[in-house]
């Protein structure tokens, strides 16, 4: 049987063919928030970072645009409590009209607490899910935890990750950069 | 106060005197006009001095970024609270021309009230108390040490005696009505009038300051709403006519319409801080500033003036310009125990 060579393995997430970019290592928070800053000067626009905890201004010094999470929430809010209200006015006035004390059948005042609930109940529940969706979770696995030392990321250090598909990078020059920044360990990054 | 009040300081306290005499000849002729108007000027104005002090209470406590960016203008404000005691001095004098229960022990409920607690006499022992504590709490010097501990106790005396200022000052107004949440409506109006005042004077360093103010801001306004709500639900709900009075009182002849403004701006000032571009924004949490002190001084009008039937627009607008330029003039000046920002500043 002639033996054949081993096929290329690739795992899920893999850029086949792009060139790879790199991920760096820095100690404190204010180092990553200085290195993001110099990075976006000097022209790099895909960056993202690692950090152990919320690091502030660190979204704006990455150039990521805004979240849309608030947005989805004001939305899901609105269509919550309207949901609320309709359902009210709906039951107290066409499904099942009670004369209370002789009110109005649609007296709105009773109708807020519920309609305010809905809202915050939808709003919540749309917060929930749509961090969910865009933060591609739930997920198992992510190639980026085969980068040597990279756990530390939830615990004492700071990454950052050019993408190897942005205008600027240039692996050597690149680098070379990131050591003037004040990287430590520099390593390539899955894809 | 900020470099913008200090140059319009002398501007205001000659206004201010000026409405404070025009006030005094209409008193002459319309001494009942002059006191309800003076009564509503004191409501409106005394929410932003004891607000001041208890937001500083609130920070010795928790600390924050919020507060070190407010406390010059709080410490301020919070300084002239013992300056309310003149124009209460001549509400105590008018009393009987202010309160209905001063003027006729029948006016209430039951005749044992008016008999035990609510006439002038007690009145005015109860005011004696609420005003010994609120100058200890705004305007006495402290030790440095166990400054915590004096915050502390500052602001549970301060839930205790709002509760009988609310009642006695304002809620008795109209006698045979009661609201358990009207006190609590009361502290949080003044806690939110201090904060939007402060946010208005003070020019605040950086985003995240400016995020932290807007925020309380937000969170106190919507407090307001709730409660303001909450007790309007209640009443609603209860359908008995010597509560629900109260508000039917306030639908009629153009009060609804004050009211709606009230809500409109509230509502105004909710939408732009509900971005937080805007809340990072000085300039636009400024604006809602300006609204929420504009819902509170409408709501404020809509809740007391209906009850005060001899209360006459000229006394009104009047009184409220006397007591706020003669106020705002005047803080800054009275700190005690002198502070050196207060010296430095032009």
């Amino acid at each position: 049987m002639p033996s054949l060579p081993d096929p290329p393995r690739y795992e899920r997430g893999d850029d086949v063919g792009g060139p790879r970019g790199l991920i760096a290592e820095f100690r404190g928070a204010d180092a990553l928030l200085a290195a993001s800053h110099r990075m976006r000067a000097a022209g790099y626009g895909r960056l993202e970072a690692y950090t152990p905890f919320a690091v502030e201004g660190l979204a704006e010094a990455l150039g990521l645009r805004p979240t849309r999470l608030r947005p989805a929430m004001f939305l899901a809010g609105v269509v919550g409590a309207l949901a609320g209200l309709s359902m009210q006015v709906w039951s107290a006035v066409l499904d099942y009209p009670i004369d209370s004390g002789g009110r109005p059948l649609a007296s709105w005042a009773a109708f807020v607490p519920v309609t305010f609930e809905m809202a915050v109940l939808f709003a919540a529940g749309a917060g929930f899910i749509v961090f969910l969706v865009g933060a591609g979770l739930p997920r198992p696995h992510h190639p980026i935890f085969a980068v040597p030392g990279f756990e530390r990321a939830t615990d004492d250090r700071f990454f950052l990750e050019i993408a190897g598909t942005d205008p600027k990078f240039d692996p050597s020059e690149t680098r070379r950069l990131l050591v003037a920044l004040g990287a430590g360990a520099i390593e390539e990054a899955p894809g | 106060m900020t470099a913008v009040l200090a140059r319009r300081r002398a501007a205001l306290l000659v206004a201010g005197t000026i409405a404070t005499v025009a006030l005094a000849l209409g008193a002459i002729f319309d001494t009942a006009g002059a006191a309800n108007g003076l009564l509503f000027a004191f409501l409106v104005w005394l929410a932003i001095p004891i607000g001041s002090a208890v937001l500083m209470e609130i920070h010795t406590l928790t600390g924050g970024a919020w507060g070190r960016a407010l406390r010059p203008v709080l410490a301020d404000c919070a300084a002239t609270v013992p300056v309310f005691i003149v124009p209460f001095v001549f509400i105590i004098l008018g009393a009987r021309t202010v309160y209905p229960w001063a003027a006729d022990a029948s006016a209430t409920k039951w005749r044992d009230v008016s008999a035990g607690y609510l006439n002038v006499q007690g009145f005015a022992l109860r005011a004696l108390v609420i005003w010994a504590v609120w100058c200890l709490i705004a305007a006495a010097p402290r030790p440095r040490r166990a400054e915590r501990l004096w915050a502390g106790i500052g602001l549970a005396l301060y839930g205790i005696t709002i509760s009988i200022a609310a009642v006695d000052w304002s809620m008795s107004l109209s006698p045979k009505w009661a609201s358990t949440s009207y006190a609590a409506i009361t502290a949080i109006g003044q806690i939110t009038a201090a904060l939007a005042f402060a946010a208005l004077l003070q020019t605040l360093a950086s985003r995240a300051e400016t995020e932290d103010v807007a925020g309380l801001i937000l969170a106190c306004l919507l407090g307001y709403a709730y409660l303001s709500f909450m007790q309007y639900l209640v009443i609603w709900s209860g359908n008995l006519p010597d509560r629900a009075n109260w508000y039917v009182a306030r639908v009629h002849h153009g009060w609804a319409l004050i009211e709606g403004l009230a809500i409109l701006a509230g509502a105004a000032a909710f939408l732009i801080l509900l971005r937080r571009k805007a809340r990072q924004s000085g300039r636009a949490t400024a604006a809602a500033a300006v609204l929420v002190l504009a819902a509170l001084l409408l709501d404020r009008l809509w809740q007391t003036v209906p009850s005060l039937p001899e209360a006459r627009p000229w006394a009104v607008i009047l009184a409220t310009v006397a007591l706020g330029c003669l106020w705002i003039g005047l803080a800054g000046r009275v700190a005690w125990p002198p502070r050196q920002e207060a010296l430095g500043r032009v």
